[in-house]
């Protein structure tokens, strides 16, 4: 508490220096005098007198020193200078400064740019749970026929052969993005969604908060629109 | 008179409390004179101790200050004791008392045990 008083006091004195300085030197003014005064007094001849009273009390400007590190906060007030130093250099060189900052700027812009990527693509796992298990598997056509083509669309045949014959994945399941307009509100209004089958929650491992998520029926040919709204 | 020592530092705090109280407010130079002289001129207080040492009683609130008129018409800056620094004052004061104390016994001679 005490300790924290004083740092307080230490930092408003910040801005008070001359005044605090000028005190000081009125203070140790003062305490010469008296002491000089006090010699004459014992019969000393007045430069014996302050000889002996500058002897005495030691160097002042020592003492202003130590004064001085003890009444701010030097190492706060030697930073300030430097940052100001700093900015004086800065604008009295303006191309210098030019540079210096067009490179600041490019070279944080790049590092967030590439950040953001790595972070959304490598770093952030999917928010599902065993995240390592997931694959997306998708169908590379003849390179004959579709050169540079490496994914392709999977048919819904070939998805349910997949399904059907898989002894490598525990489940497979598909998804197929759709852009849905939704009317019937006002405004109609464009949302995406997904066409999925039956088990897609399942193989993420997702449950809905509330209702309930797809049944192996909903898939069924004839059985109607079944949807997840989010 | 450069054969004196210094007064050296922590115990400096304790004999400006104390000359406060006995001797009311007083300013620096006031201070550092009748510390010598009860010291017995043994002790010697010069500025670059005196007045770094006042000023971190002050911030630490033990003793405040104030500028005023000495006898003989000078401007000077009193100090005086404030409540924290009585209490400090007889805080430190048993401190020193039970250290020398215990240094007394391990340094008095014929002790046996």
């Amino acid at each position: 508490m005490r300790q924290l008083r004083a740092w307080c006091l230490r930092f408003v004195a910040l801005f008070h220096k001359e005044r605090r300085d000028r005190e000081l030197a009125e203070e140790l003014e003062c305490h010469l005098q008296m002491h000089i005064e006090d010699n004459l007094r014992s019969g000393m001849n007045p430069a014996e007198a302050r000889r002996q009273a500058l002897i005495k009390l030691g160097g002042v400007e020592q003492a202003k020193e130590n004064y001085r590190d003890l009444s701010g906060i030097p190492w706060f007030e030697t930073t300030l200078q430097d940052v100001r130093y700093g900015l004086r250099m800065l604008r009295r060189n303006p191309g210098f400064t030019a540079v210096a900052v067009l490179t600041l700027v490019l070279g944080i812009g790049a590092n967030t740019a590439i950040f953001s990527v790595v972070n959304a693509v490598l770093l952030r796992p999917l928010p599902f749970p065993d995240p390592g298990r997931l694959m997306m598997i998708s169908h590379t056509p003849p390179q004959k026929t579709f050169p540079g083509v490496a994914r392709f669309v999977v048919s819904p045949a070939n998805y349910l052969d997949w399904r059907d014959q898989n002894h490598v994945f525990d489940q497979i399941a598909a998804i197929g993005f759709r852009s849905l307009t939704l009317t019937g509100m006002g405004q109609p209004e464009s949302v995406t969604g997904a066409a999925v089958s039956a088990d897609f929650f399942s193989v993420l491992r997702v449950w809905p908060s509330a209702g309930r998520g797809f049944v192996a029926d909903d898939d069924q040919p004839g059985r109607g629109n079944v949807v997840v709204v989010s | 008179m450069s054969e004196k020592p210094d007064v050296w530092q922590g115990t400096l705090s304790v004999m400006v409390l104390k000359t406060l109280q006995t001797m009311g407010p007083l300013h620096g130079y006031g201070i550092a004179r009748r510390i010598e002289q009860t010291s017995g001129d043994l002790l010697s207080v010069n500025y670059g101790t005196l007045y770094p040492s006042l000023l971190k009683l002050e911030q630490e609130g033990y003793i405040a200050s104030e500028w005023g008129v000495s006898d003989n018409n000078r401007k000077a800056k009193y100090y005086k004791l404030t409540r924290a620094g009585r209490k400090q004052l007889e805080r430190e004061s048993r401190e020193w008392e039970q250290t020398t104390a215990i240094l007394a016994r391990f340094l008095s001679p014929g002790e046996k045990s």
